[in-house]
């Protein structure tokens, strides 16, 4: 995504003015006052009204806005639960400091899909400030679904083909995450985005998987003992050690990872139930550590061991053929696909006890 | 199924061709999509109809690419920058 210059992230098409979302002015939406010159014009204006859709949006969308109560990407439930599932109620203050500074520049309003790009990127209009039905993927989605999905999604990495449905079938994002299930998320995900029904599942399109029309017999023997990432995706991006702080020299949050490399690893599923009955699945290590939020506090994740960081995943590089589905025995009988004990740091060999896999299934005869 | 919007072209295209002044378009031409649901916009503009015509300062600066160029802020520094590895 090519860089806006500042007056392009600020410039408004005439036909704004007098469309449906315009017709109001300026001012009913971003305050200000009505002036000449820049500054006193914009006292008191409001770069990012969608903030509080209610009064913005909802008097015309009224549905939408309700449902948005619950959507992960205005809660940003998820990171919550992750935090304190780590940690116990007395560090909840010195965390939601640390989630402040560090996170809550990832919420996302209307506005952040369909009138301008997230405020992370420096924002800038989509274009000309008419409201765009369609967020355009790599200047919305991808804008902060950029170094880990969009990259694997696109096949920014070298060597890594990009995702099958982007290669071949020209989707975007959108294809498979539909508005409605972007607007809103219902009770049983509303907590973490893997919590309840796959959104989207794969076998909503592809619905002859595993019947009788299957002409793919490794889909017809293993029925649904394996996610379908394990045979179709490929290496993907993995994270150690973010710390998160504030810089000494200019006061502004900041954060260091240590490293990221890829991996393939199939794991045990710690999400196992009836949305997601898969015994295998492949798991990405995050980047959290005992110590990600030592500058807000010490010890402030003494619960670290209850949650493993290699993580349910569901890479965004499908292929239909893959190294580990080219035979059986790509797969059965060879470790090195596995997340066995000896891929797993000792400091974080407790933490991951229910992925390890301790028995690598056997080579076919 | 009846190719509506076709038809309608075609009849705008006949007033034309016909010579008539079409001052007065045919309705129907363009479906007015107003969605049921829409209640009245609730947004009421704090300047009056006047004064966005003529001086709606924000509207004058902000569709004038030249005006916006002088006055933008130069890009600062994010903070993304001073920040290591991905994030
Ligand atoms: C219906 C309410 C509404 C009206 C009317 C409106 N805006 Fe906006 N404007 C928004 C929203 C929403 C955003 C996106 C930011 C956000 O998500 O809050 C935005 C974004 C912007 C941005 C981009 C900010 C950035 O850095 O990304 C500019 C500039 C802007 N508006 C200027 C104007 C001007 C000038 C007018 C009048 C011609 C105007 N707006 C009228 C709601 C409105
Ligand atoms: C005054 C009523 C009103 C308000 C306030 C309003 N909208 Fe709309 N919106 C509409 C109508 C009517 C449509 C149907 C299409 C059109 O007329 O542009 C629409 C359509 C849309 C669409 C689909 C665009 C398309 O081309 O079909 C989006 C997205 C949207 N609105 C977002 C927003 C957001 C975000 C806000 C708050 C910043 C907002 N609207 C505020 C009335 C409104
Ligand atoms: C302003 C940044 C931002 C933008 C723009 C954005 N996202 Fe997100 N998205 C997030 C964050 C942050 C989360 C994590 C929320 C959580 O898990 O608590 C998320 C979560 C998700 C999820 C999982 C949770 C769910 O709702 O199912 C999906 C899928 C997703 N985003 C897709 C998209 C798509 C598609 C687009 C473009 C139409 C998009 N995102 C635009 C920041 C963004
Ligand atoms: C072919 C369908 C498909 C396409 C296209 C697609 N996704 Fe997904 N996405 C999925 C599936 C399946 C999941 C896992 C859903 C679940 O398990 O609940 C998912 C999960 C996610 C998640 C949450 C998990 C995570 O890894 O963080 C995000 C965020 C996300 N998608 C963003 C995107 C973005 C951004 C794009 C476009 C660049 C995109 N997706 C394109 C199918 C798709
Ligand atoms: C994460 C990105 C994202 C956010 C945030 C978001 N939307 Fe949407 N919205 C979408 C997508 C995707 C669509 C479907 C576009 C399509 O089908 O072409 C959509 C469609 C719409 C439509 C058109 C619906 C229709 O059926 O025509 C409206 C209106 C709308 N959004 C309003 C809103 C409002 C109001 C908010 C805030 C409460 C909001 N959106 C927040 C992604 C988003
Ligand atoms: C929204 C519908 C949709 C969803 C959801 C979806 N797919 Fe697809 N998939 C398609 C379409 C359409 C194609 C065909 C692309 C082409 O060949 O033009 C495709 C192609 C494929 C192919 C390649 C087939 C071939 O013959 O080359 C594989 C493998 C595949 N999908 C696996 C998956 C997996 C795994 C998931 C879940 C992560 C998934 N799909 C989710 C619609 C979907
Ligand atoms: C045990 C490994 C394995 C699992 C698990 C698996 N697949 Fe496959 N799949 C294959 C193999 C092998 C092929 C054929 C590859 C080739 O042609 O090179 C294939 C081909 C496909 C194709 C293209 C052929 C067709 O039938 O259209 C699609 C689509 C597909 N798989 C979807 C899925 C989905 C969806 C899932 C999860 C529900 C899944 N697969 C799970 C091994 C697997
Ligand atoms: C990408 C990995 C992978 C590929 C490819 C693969 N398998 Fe498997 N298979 C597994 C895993 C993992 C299990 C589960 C072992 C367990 O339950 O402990 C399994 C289980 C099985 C089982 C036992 C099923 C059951 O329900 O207990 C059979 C039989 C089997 N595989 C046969 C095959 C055959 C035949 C092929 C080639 C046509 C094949 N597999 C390809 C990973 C794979």
């Amino acid at each position: 995504m090519a860089p806006l210059e500042p007056w392009e992230k600020v410039l408004v098409k005439e036909e704004f003015l007098t469309s449906t979302h315009g017709v109001a002015g300026c001012v009913a939406c971003h305050g200000g006052v009505q002036a000449e010159d820049k500054e006193t014009a914009h006292t008191g204006m409001v770069a990012n009204p969608a903030k509080d859709p209610q009064p913005l949006c909802g008097t015309c969308h009224q549905e939408t806005v309700d449902d948005y109560q619950t959507a992960l990407h205005n809660t940003q439930a998820g990171y919550f639960k992750m935090m304190y599932s780590r940690s116990l109620p007395e560090n909840h203050a010195a965390l939601d400091e640390a989630f402040g500074n560090h996170c809550a520049s990832c919420h996302t309003s209307c506005g952040e899909c369909h009138i301008s790009q997230p405020a992370s990127v420096g924002g800038g209009l989509l274009n000309g400030h008419l409201v765009e039905k369609t967020p355009p993927m790599t200047r919305t989605c991808t804008a902060c679904h950029g170094s880990r999905v969009g990259a694997e999604y696109l096949g920014k990495h070298e060597e890594i083909p990009g995702d099958v449905h982007f290669r071949q079938g020209r989707m975007n994002c959108i294809s498979c995450h539909s508005g409605s299930s972007l607007h809103t998320n219902d009770t049983a995900s509303a907590n973490h985005r893997y919590d309840g029904p796959e959104s989207p599942a794969c076998v909503s399109c592809h619905d002859t998987y595993g019947t009788l029309k299957d002409p793919i017999s490794q889909h017809v023997i293993h029925e649904d003992k394996l996610s379908c990432q394990v045979c179709h995706s490929v290496q993907y991006t993995s994270c150690d050690g973010c710390h998160v702080s504030i810089s000494e020299s200019s006061g502004n949050p900041i954060f260091k990872t240590e490293g990221d490399y890829f991996t393939f690893f199939i794991g045990k599923n710690v999400r196992q139930g009836s949305d997601r009955p898969y015994e295998y699945v492949v798991v990405r290590h995050i980047p959290v550590a005992p110590d990600s939020y030592t500058s807000y506090g010490d010890n402030l994740l003494p619960n670290f061991d209850l949650l493993p960081t290699w993580a349910y995943a569901t890479p965004h590089n499908i292929q239909r053929s893959t190294p580990q589905n080219a035979t059986c025995n790509s797969c059965h009988g060879n470790a090195e696909l596995f997340l066995t004990a000896d891929k797993v740091s000792a400091e974080e060999l407790e933490a991951n006890q229910a992925v390890i896999v301790d028995e690598v299934p056997a080579a076919r005869p | 199924m009846i190719p509506w919007k076709k038809l309608a072209g075609l009849a705008a295209l006949l007033v034309v061709l016909s010579a008539c002044t079409a001052r007065t378009p045919p309705v129907n031409v363009e479906p007015t999509a107003v969605p049921t649901t829409i209640t009245e916009p609730v947004l009421t503009p704090t300047s009056t109809p006047t004064q966005v015509a003529s001086t709606d300062y924000c509207a004058t600066c902000h569709l004038d690419k030249d005006e916006l160029i002088r006055t933008a802020k130069p890009v600062v520094e994010d903070t993304e920058s001073e920040s290591e590895g991905k994030g």
